[in-house]
C-alpha cells in the first residue's frame, strides 16, 4: 500500500493498513496496537493447560456461571457496585460487548454522545443500529476529561446514551469523580443511559484513581459497564470481555449474543476465571511495569519536542506533533518507513486530530528507548531538512 | 424499567439459537491438546491477524478446494467465532436493512441475525437478496431453490459435517455469489473452542472481514492453533 492509498483512510481502517505495512518491516517496533506485549500470567496459562486435558462442555451463551459470579464479586470488591451474576454477560472480548450494548440500546434515529477523540472501533457498532453519534469535544487543558456543559449542550429528545471510555483510548484522560457526578445528574435529568467502557480501569496513574460510573448513587440502573480481561491480564488473544448491566438488559444482550457468536470458548473462560479469582497481584506487577515505561517513553517524547499532557490512565500517549511541521499522518508514515517505528496518527481516532499521534507504552523499556532514539533522529533530520 | 431497550431487542427475546453440537462433554483430540500447550509455550496469547492465523486459513481453504473443486483463496477466508459468527457476519454484511432473506431450511438459524439487520424473512426464494442454503437440505432441493433466485442474489452455503461434494458455486454464473460457511473441528472434540469459517468470493471478502473485526477483532488464538493441529492430523 502506498502513501497515496494510506492517505485516503481514517478510523480503524487506517490503523489496520499501517499495521499491515509494519508487518513487512522485520525490525519494526510496534507502538501502535493496544495489545500488551507482556505474556499472560503463568497461573492463568496453567489453568488453561489443565482444563485442556479434560473433557469440557460448551458454556451457556451468557457465560460460565462461576465466571459471571466471580466478575460480579470483583465489581462489588473493587468498585462497590451492588451486582450479582445475573447482571453479568461474558462476551467475546470487550469488542463484542460494545456491539451487543449498542444493538440492545439504540434504535434507528437515536443519538449517542461520544467524546472526541474516540475509540473508532465503536463507529461500526453504532452505525449498524441506524443511530448516529454526536461528537462531544474534549480539551488538552482538562487532561481530556469530559466537560458536562459540553454534553448538556448536545442533548436532544433523541439522545439515548452517552459513551464514556475511562481511562480513554486514545487520550489517556479519565473521567474524574466530580465530572462523573455531574454527568450522573444530567443522565437522571434527561433520562439517558451511560455506557462506560472501563477496560483500562486497572491502570490509572497517581494521583488519580479509577472510579466506576455505576458506583454513583442511583446509577446502577442507568449505567452499562463494559470491560474485559484483554488489557488487565494481558489476555487479548483469549477473547474474554464482559458487560455489567441491569438484569433485563443482560437478558436482552444474551439473546442477541446467541445470534452474534454464541458462547465464548470454554478454555478462555476457564483462564478468565483463574484471573478473576486471583488477588490481582499480577495486575499490581503489570501496573508498576507500565508506570515505569510511561515515564521512560514520556521523557523520550519530550526530548523530541512533542507536546502532551501526562496520561492519567491506560497505555497511551496522545501527543501533539505540530512542532515537527508535518501532519501526523505523514509523520506516522515517515516514522514507519524511515525509523521503523509504528505509531498511529490522530485521524485514526477522529477526523480533526490531524496533528496528534497515539503512541503506546507496550514494549519493554529497552525497546522503548530504542524506539525513542529512532524517532528522535528521524524528527531531527526532518527539522534540519527544513520541513519543520 | 429505567433503561429502555431497542425495539429489535424485544423481537429477539426468547428466540435464542442453541449452538450446534453443544450438548455433553467434549474431549479435544490429543493433537489439539498438544497444539494448545505448544501455543502457550510460544506465548500465543495475543490478538491474531484479524482474519485468523494464516496456516489455518491455508488449510481450510485447501480442504474446501479439494472437497468441492473450488478455487477459494486463504486471503478471502476468515476464521470466525463459531459457525454462529460466520452466519451472523454474512447476514449483516450481505443484505441491506429492509432486504429479504430466504432460508431453504432451518430458518431459525438465521432469523435472529436477519432481525438484527432489519431484513425480512420470505418464503419465496425468487424475492430474496440472500438465500441461506444448508447442505443438509440436499443437492436436489438446493438446485431447485437456486434456479429461482434473482441474478444478484447472494448465497450462503452452510457445509455440515457430512461428506457432501456438491457445491452451489459449481452452478453456472454463481461462483462470485456464494459464501461458504462451516464449523471447525466439531468431530475433533473442538465444539468448546467455538471456531468456524467463512470463505467468500474475492469481492465480498474485505467487507466480511472488516465486519468481523468490528464485531470481535479476531477469533480466539488458542482455539485456532488447536483447530490447525486437529485438522492436520486428519
Ligand atoms: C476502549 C476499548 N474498548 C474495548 C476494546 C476491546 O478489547 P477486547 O475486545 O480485546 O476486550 C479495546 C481494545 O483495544 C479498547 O481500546
Amino acid at each position: 500500500m502506498t502513501f497515496a492509498d494510506i492517505k485516503k483512510l481514517d478510523g480503524a481502517k487506517l490503523r489496520y493498513a499501517l499495521m499491515d505495512l509494519a508487518k513487512e518491516i522485520p525490525d519494526a517496533i510496534a507502538l501502535g496496537r493496544g495489545d500488551p506485549d507482556l505474556p499472560t500470567p503463568e497461573f492463568i496459562v496453567e489453568a488453561a493447560r489443565s482444563a485442556a486435558r479434560e473433557p469440557m462442555t460448551v458454556a451457556p451463551v451468557a457465560g460460565m456461571g462461576e465466571l459471571r459470579e466471580a466478575i460480579a464479586r470483583n465489581a462489588v470488591r473493587d468498585h462497590g457496585v451492588e451486582v450479582t451474576a445475573d447482571n453479568v454477560l461474558v462476551t467475546t472480548g470487550g469488542q463484542e460487548g460494545l456491539f451487543l450494548v449498542m444493538s440492545a440500546l439504540l434504535n434507528p434515529g437515536d443519538e449517542i454522545l461520544v467524546p472526541d477523540p474516540r475509540y473508532s472501533s465503536y463507529d461500526q457498532a453504532i452505525a449498524h443500529t441506524g443511530a448516529s453519534f454526536i461528537s462531544v469535544p474534549t480539551y488538552a487543558e482538562d487532561g481530556f476529561d469530559v466537560r458536562p456543559e459540553e454534553i448538556e449542550k448536545r442533548i436532544t429528545p433523541r439522545t439515548k446514551a452517552l459513551l464514556l471510555v475511562t481511562p480513554s483510548n486514545p487520550t489517556g484522560g479519565i473521567v474524574r469523580p466530580e465530572t462523573g457526578e455531574k454527568i450522573a445528574a444530567l443522565a437522571r435529568k434527561h433520562n439517558f443511559v451511560v455506557v462506560s467502557d472501563e477496560i483500562y480501569g486497572k491502570f490509572v496513574w497517581e494521583p488519580y484513581s479509577h472510579f466506576s460510573m455505576a458506583s454513583l448513587p442511583g446509577m446502577a440502573e442507568r449505567v452499562i459497564t463494559l470491560s474485559g480481561f484483554s488489557k488487565a491480564y494481558a489476555m487479548t488473544g483469549w477473547r474474554v470481555g464482559y458487560v455489567i448491566a441491569p438484569e433485563h438488559a443482560i437478558r436482552a444482550m444474551a439473546a442477541i449474543k446467541s445470534h452474534t457468536t454464541g458462547p465464548v470458548a470454554t478454555l478462555s473462560q476457564v483462564a478468565a476465571l483463574a484471573a478473576a479469582r486471583s488477588d490481582d497481584s499480577c495486575v499490581r506487577e503489570f501496573r508498576a511495569t507500565y508506570d515505569e515505561r510511561r515515564r521512560i517513553l514520556g521523557d523520550g517524547l519530550k526530548a523530541m519536542g512533542l507536546e502532551f499532557g501526562e496520561p492519567r490512565g491506560g497505555f497511551f500517549f496522545w501527543a501533539d506533533a505540530s512542532s515537527t511541521g508535518m501532519r501526523a499522518l505523514e509523520l506516522s508514515y515517515l516514522l514507519l518507513k524511515e525509523a521503523h517505528v509504528l505509531i498511529f496518527p490522530g485521524t485514526a481516532f477522529g477526523e480533526t486530530w490531524s496533528n496528534h499521534l497515539r503512541i503506546t507504552t507496550l514494549q519493554p523499556t529497552e525497546v522503548l528507548v530504542e524506539a525513542a532514539a529512532r524517532m528522535t533522529s528521524a524528527i531531527a533530520t526532518l527539522r534540519r531538512s527544513g520541513a519543520a | 424499567m429505567v433503561m429502555s431497550l431497542s425495539s429489535r431487542t424485544a423481537e429477539l427475546i426468547g428466540r435464542d439459537v442453541p449452538p450446534s453440537a453443544a450438548a455433553g462433554a467434549h474431549r479435544m483430540v490429543q493433537a489439539a491438546i498438544d497444539a494448545v500447550n505448544d501455543a502457550l509455550d510460544r506465548g500465543e496469547t495475543h490478538y491474531t491477524d484479524r482474519p485468523g492465523i494464516l496456516p489455518l486459513r491455508q488449510k481450510v481453504s485447501a480442504l474446501l478446494n479439494e472437497r468441492f473443486r473450488l478455487a477459494s483463496r486463504p486471503s478471502d477466508l476468515t476464521i470466525t467465532c463459531g459457525l454462529t459468527e460466520a452466519r451472523f457476519v454474512c447476514l449483516q454484511q450481505l443484505v441491506e436493512p429492509g432486504g429479504t432473506v430466504h432460508a431453504l431450511a432451518h430458518p431459525e438459524a438465521v432469523a435472529g441475525a436477519a432481525t438484527i439487520r432489519g431484513a425480512v424473512l420470505s418464503q419465496a426464494a425468487a424475492e430474496a437478496d440472500l438465500v441461506f442454503v444448508p447442505a443438509s437440505a440436499g443437492e436436489e432441493a438446493i438446485r431447485a431453490c437456486l434456479s429461482l433466485i434473482k441474478p444478484q442474489c447472494m448465497v450462503v452455503y452452510e457445509v455440515d459435517s457430512e461428506q457432501e461434494t456438491f457445491h452451489p458455486a459449481a452452478l453456472p454464473g454463481l461462483a462470485e455469489q456464494v459464501v461458504t460457511i462451516g464449523d471447525l473441528g466439531l468431530d475433533k472434540g473442538l465444539a468448546t473452542a467455538r471456531l468456524g469459517y467463512l470463505a467468500a468470493p474475492h469481492q465480498s471478502a474485505p467487507g466480511l472481514r472488516d465486519f468481523k473485526q468490528a464485531l470481535t477483532i479476531c477469533s480466539t488464538n488458542l482455539s485456532q492453533w488447536a483447530a490447525l493441529n486437529a485438522v492436520e492430523a486428519l
